[in-house]
């Protein structure tokens, strides 16, 4: 949990584009890389606050994983009795 | 390296979904005796904590000199602790959140998941196997061996992962190969020392803490 917070803490140092935005944009420019096409709206686009959108990603990796994971170790021990 | 939607061909997308999803089956079979011992789900809680990790590391964005930023993958270091498997099935499910924020797209959840997953898990995984049974040879401890092999493999599983990524790109036609793939293998050459930094050092943190998490002990063969 420390490594956690203290990462959220310290979040978004850059909002320099990462290294395949960066290959994308200086090859094509930004507005390019804004309008691909996608066949959906991501449902959770409309969220401006990067700390609420970390907050709540971190929420759902952690019930999605472990439902997951429950789920594989349910049917695995059911295969093996 | 989160590919948007728009960017490959058809063809690229599909037939990286097929690898991956049926890497992602075979991983079910493979995951081996972790989750069939009686007490196995008390690994689940701790499963889900270094999804959340993994996910919030990915939110923080380092500088990298140039005019670029870089954020931990994790493929490798989920590999070390959870096995090469079970990395790419983590890796996908965390795409899969972060797609839902426009963090990489949809349709191209196979190829990041093939990228970060698959190239960055197993084989960052087998390459972190190879250095620690070099460095069984030296007098350094345990937990030195596997978070400096750990440092090296997961570096060079990012490098190797961005070549790959740059190839994808070129073969759906939108950057031509000979700038696609040294752009990001430059770029990524600078950003894969932050991925090796952090991926070696919360391993060293979790021998130091709780070791047992470690599960891949006996198939990294260190001693």
């Amino acid at each position: 949990m420390l490594v956690i917070s203290v990462g959220f803490r310290i979040g978004f140092l850059s909002n320099a584009p990462d290294g395949l935005e960066r290959v994308l944009i200086d090859y094509h420019g930004e507005d390019w890389l804004d309008n691909l096409f996608s066949p959906w709206i991501p449902i959770l686009s409309w969220l401006n606050n990067d700390y609420i959108a970390g907050i709540l990603g971190i929420v759902l990796s952690i019930t999605i994983m472990m439902s997951a994971f429950y789920l594989i170790a349910r049917f695995k021990k059911r295969k093996v009795k | 390296m989160h590919l948007p939607d728009g960017l490959l061909d058809p063809v690229t997308t599909i037939v990286l979904w097929v690898i991956t999803v049926t890497v992602m089956i075979l991983g079910y079979f493979r995951m081996g005796k972790m989750f069939e011992k009686e007490d196995s789900e008390k690994l689940i809680p701790y499963i889900g904590v270094l999804a959340a990790i993994i996910f919030a590391f990915q939110f923080v964005n380092y500088p990298v000199p140039g005019g670029t930023s870089g954020h931990l993958v994790g493929g490798t270091l989920v590999a070390v602790i959870l096995g090469p498997w079970a990395s790419v099935i983590v890796l996908f499910l965390i795409l899969v959140i972060q797609s839902l924020f426009a963090d990489g797209g949809i349709t191209a959840l196979g190829a990041n998941a093939f990228n970060m997953g698959i190239i960055g898990g197993i084989v960052g995984f087998y390459l972190v196997t190879l250095l620690v049974r070099a460095l069984n040879k030296t007098s350094l401890k345990k937990e030195l061996k596997v978070s400096i092999a750990t440092a090296i493999g997961s570096y060079i599983a990012i490098v190797l992962a961005s070549f790959i990524c740059g190839i994808e790109i070129a073969i759906g036609g939108k950057v031509p190969i000979a700038i696609a793939v040294p752009a990001m293998v430059f770029w990524h050459l600078l950003i894969g020392i932050g991925e090796g930094i952090i991926s070696a050092l919360i391993i060293f943190y979790i021998y130091k803490a709780k070791p047992d998490l470690i599960t891949t002990e006996s198939i990294l063969g260190v001693n």
